[in-house]
Order: C-alpha cells, then structure tokens, then sequence
C-alpha cells in the first residue's frame, strides 16, 4: 500500500493521547471486558445443561451467546486501535474501528431481541406447554425447574454488576461500543429474570406464564437494538456529535467550539462543522478574520496557536482543521 | 421495572411454591385421573404392550398397572397406533401413552416424555474366546429381521447377515446387551446404539410427569433390580 514518494505527500493526523485519569478507565474496561467474556462462557454453559423445553429459557441461552459480541468486539476494535497509529496508510487514525464496532454490536443487540420476540411469539400463539422433568440427586427427586432458576440466577446478579460497573467509564470514555454492552449486560439479567418468572409460573400450571415473560423481555430488547442500531449509522453518516446514551441530543462541546473561535480577538466570525470518530471529534472552522489581521502577516501563527488551544477544550476535541476565508458561501447554513 | 423487585417477586413466588402441590398440571391431568380415571393409549410393541383384546400385557403394560396402582387410580386402556398416541395427547385426551417410545420419538415435539424407565444398549459380540473387533464398519455382522440391531448395525456401516432367530453366537453377532448375555460370548465393552425406552404424556403436564417420573425412578427401577436378583 505504502508507495515511494508517500512520505512526502501525506500528512497524517497526529496520534490521539488520553488523559492519564482516562487511560486508567480504559485499562479498568479492558479488565472487565475480559471478565465478562469469561464469565458468559460459564453462563452460556449452565445454562445449556439446564436448558429444558421452556422459552424463556431458550431466549436466554441465545441472549447469553450472543451477548458476548460486544464485548469481543471492544476488545477486537482496541487492538486495531492499537497496532494502527495514524499514518500513511491510515491518515485519520483508526478511530472508527469504534463506530464499525459500535454498528455491528448493536445489531447483534437488535438480532438478539427480534429472534427471541419471534421464537416466544410462536410458542404462544401455538400454545406450546412447557414440559418440565425431574432429576434424582441422593434420591431425592428435583424439579428441574429450580436447577434451571439456579442457572438463571448465575446469568442474573453478576450482569447486574458487570453492567452497572461499566456503564460510568463508557460514559467518560465516550466510547459507544462500551456503553452497547454495558446494556446487553443489562438485557442479559433482565432477560434472566424474566425466564425465572416464567418458569415459577409453569409450576404453578400457567404454561402462557413463560412465553409471555419472554415476549415482553424481548420486546425491550428490539427497542433498545433498533434505537443503537440507528444510532451506529448516524455515526456513520457523520451525524453532528451526540449524547453518548441519547442520539437525539447534540453534544454540548459544540457550542464550546464555536465560542471558543468566536471568542478569539483576531476573529470576526466562524463557522464549524463536527464529526464524531469514534470516541473522539473531527472538524473544519471556516474563520473570517478581522481586516487588520489579514493585512499583517501574524496569520498563520495565530491559526497554529488556535489549533493547539481548541485541542485544550476537551481530550475529545481530536483535530480541527482551520481555514480563513474572505466570507461563508452559504451564509444561511444551519 | 425497577431491578430491586425483581428479586423480591422471586422470592415471594419461590415461598409459594413450597406448599407441596408444586410443580402443578396446566390441565389438571393428575387430578383428573385420580378422579375418573388414568386414559392410557396402547400401541402395539412386541414384548413392551399388547392390547389383547382389552386383557394387555407386556412389560410397559406393567409399568402402567404398577403406576396407577401407587397413586390409587383406575386405568382406561384405549387401544390406538403411535399415530393416534400422538395426535390424543396434543389435546389432553390422554393421560398416559405407550407402545415402544424411545427419547428420541420423532413426536417428541408434540408429547412430553419421561425419564427412560429401562435403556436397552445394543452390542455386539463373538465366540468365547475369540476377540470383540474395535468397530465393524465394513464387517459381516449377524442381526436379527427387523430389529433395532439391524438400524444400528447399518448406522456403523457394518455388513448385515440377517436371520430369523439368535440361537448361538457363531460370529459377529449384534443384539441387544440382555439377549447376548443369555448366550456363550463375549460382549463389547461399547454400545453400537442405546434405547432409551420412555413413556409419553401431554406436553407440559408437569405434576403428572413428577408423579410418573418418581414412580419409575423409586418402585419401577427397584422391581427390576428385585427381579433380577
């Protein structure tokens, strides 16, 4: 890919740094990614060999497998990250290794919901009774229904913790990818209690109890895919900055980079435009400079100044691009 | 719902399921049987059911009388193919069916099934004396017309030699475990197929499937062993 003459031609993006309190968070995700990978393993194992003929039952078993998607995929994306500093063949960084992460975990969220809405819908509609047996541990004879529950049980508390723990850094870190997991962990115990509910409910002779608890598990998690999924692509089709957990709120560092030129006493207007790179921000100002300043020749040192001083803003503010103008060409942009 | 509910809903119903009547019947088939009466559908199986003109016999006919006996309750047999089995107890107009079930019943998604009550493990084995080949793939194996000897046989691509009856091991011989050891011979450590032998009900009638279920692994499974002995 890298050609003769490259090195010359290009200039790269320079290689992000995260403040160190941040680096710290970073590293704490990373632990728990791993743990959880290795703990919806052993989930994903109880539940197999508990797994019986209920629904909600099965719905969680294929939550759990595929749950481990995005966590994989934070990790997968980092080392990419890692490995490929911005350069020649990667100008920009590899900074949307996140939103490609972002896109395909959410995604898996939404397969994760719609699957598990289809499968209960069918055992309801077909009235499918859930056929529970028995197991003899020292003669005494169990229901099977209780081993199920305490398998369930393990894919239940620690996700509520696992969950709770991440969702904090995924908000400092910005990183959507993160905060995608953090609530499959969160569909994952949700899911768990709900298929608990349902099981105690065959017991007690309500076969509907199950399949019923499933679809109204399942249904949140369709709504929580879709609205991640749609986020994902607005990334994608560089939507202006967001809300980590709301895509329909601007970002409010926007407004800080807009005052931040506007402010400065050479400039007598601007204009920007932003974009989100994964965790981290994108973007052009178009500055019309006071007369004065045109005519000496301080510009360009003035431009260097400023394009050092907005990067101090936020660890978020990645690279601006500035560029003076005589006047905007479309004066009523929004 | 807020999170911290959810385990107290559990726990709350978990408590109420302890009084002893748990799990219980979506269509209260146990209660209904010990009422009226326990329906059993019979198909025809070799030595596990014979209808006999309303006088059946074989050893799931056994099983059946021994079952309805431990919880008191009269038996209704109803004579029907595998077929109709099937097709009755998707509209809980069964209790009970048999007639050479085995765990992986091409109905078992429409029936509930029972924890195998026997499995029968088919084997293979030569003259004393001589030595159990590894496996028989491409080998001539002895099998009885139209058993589960044969299908196994042909699943573990052996060469079937079929005969009407087994008398004496002469060569590579398949059956099962109980029939070969009545012969002079020695027996494969390893299973060619296992037969997990089970009884159907209705699907989801999980208090009918404990009562059932406790049976078989308590009184049913000592009476073998007693039998045997």
């Amino acid at each position: 890919m890298e050609k003769q003459g490259d090195k010359e031609k290009f200039i790269a993006t320079e290689a992000h740094e995260l403040p160190d309190n941040l680096k710290k968070k970073l590293a704490k995700a990373k632990k728990l990614e791993w743990l959880t990978i290795y703990y919806l393993i052993t989930v994903v194992i109880a539940i197999y060999f508990a797994l019986g003929s209920s629904q909600a039952m099965k719905a969680a078993f294929i939550e759990d497998l595929l749950s481990i998607v995005p966590s994989v995929l934070f990790l997968v994306a980092h080392h990419w990250y890692n490995k490929r500093p911005p350069g020649n063949e990667y100008p920009y960084g590899l900074h949307k290794v996140f939103t490609a992460a972002f896109l395909l975990g959410s995604f898996a969220l939404l397969a994760i919901g719609l699957f598990a809405l289809y499968d209960s819908s069918m055992a309801f509609f077909k009235k499918e009774h859930p056929t529970i047996g028995n197991i003899y541990i020292f003669g005494y004879s169990i229901w099977m229904g209780w081993i199920m529950i305490l398998a369930l049980l393990w894919s239940f508390i620690p996700a509520v913790f696992l969950g709770r723990a991440k969702l904090p850094l995924a908000q400092k870190l910005h990183n959507k990818i993160l905060i995608t997991d953090a609530n499959t962990q969160k569909a994952d115990w949700q899911t768990a209690g709900a298929a608990i509910i349902g099981i105690i409910g065959i017991g007690f002779g309500l076969w509907w109890a199950d399949s019923i608890a499933a679809i109204i598990i399942s249904l949140s998690i369709v709504k929580d895919g879709f609205k991640r999924t749609k986020g994902s692509m607005t990334d994608i089709l560089e939507q202006i900055p967001t809300e980590i957990d709301n895509d329909d709120k601007k970002h409010p560092l926007d407004y800080e980079i807009y005052s931040f030129f506007k402010n400065l006493d050479w400039v007598k207007d601007v204009r920007i435009r932003l974009r989100e790179n994964g965790a981290v921000f994108f973007g052009e100002a178009f500055i019309i400079p006071k007369e004065k300043i045109s005519q000496s020749g301080e510009m360009v040192s003035l431009i260097e100044q400023a394009y050092k001083d907005v990067k101090k803003l936020d660890w978020k503010v990645h690279d601006i691009t500035i560029q003076p103008v005589k006047a905007f060409s479309q004066e009523d942009s929004k | 719902m807020r999170i911290a509910k959810i385990p107290i809903l559990i726990l709350c119903l978990t408590i109420s399921a302890c009084n002893g009547n748990y799990p219980r019947d979506p269509e209260n088939s146990l209660e209904k049987a010990k009422r009226k009466s326990l329906r059993v559908g019979i198909a025809e199986s070799k030595e596990l059911s014979n209808y006999n003109n309303g006088n059946p016999s074989g050893i799931e006919v056994e099983l059946i009388k021994g079952y309805a006996q431990s919880i008191n309750a009269e038996i209704e047999w109803i004579a029907a193919s595998q077929q109709e089995i099937g097709y009755l107890l998707k509209e809980f107009q069964l209790d009970i069916g048999i007639g050479g079930f085995t765990k992986t019943t091409p109905w078992k998604k429409h029936v509930g099934l029972t924890r195998p009550y026997s499995t029968e493990k088919i084997k293979v084995a030569v003259p004393k004396g001589e030595v159990v080949p590894e496996e028989i793939e491409d080998k001539q194996v002895v099998v009885k017309k139209g058993s589960s000897a044969l299908a196994a046989v042909k699943k573990k691509k052996g060469i079937p030699v079929l005969v009407n009856s087994l008398t004496k091991i002469t060569q590579l011989t398949a059956a099962p475990e109980e029939e070969l050891k009545k012969m002079e011979a020695t027996i494969s450590e390893y299973d060619l197929i296992k037969v997990d032998h089970v009884v159907v009900i209705p699907k989801g009638e999980n208090a009918l499937l404990k009562s059932l279920e406790n049976y078989i692994h308590s009184e049913w499974k000592n009476r073998e062993i007693k039998k045997s002995l």
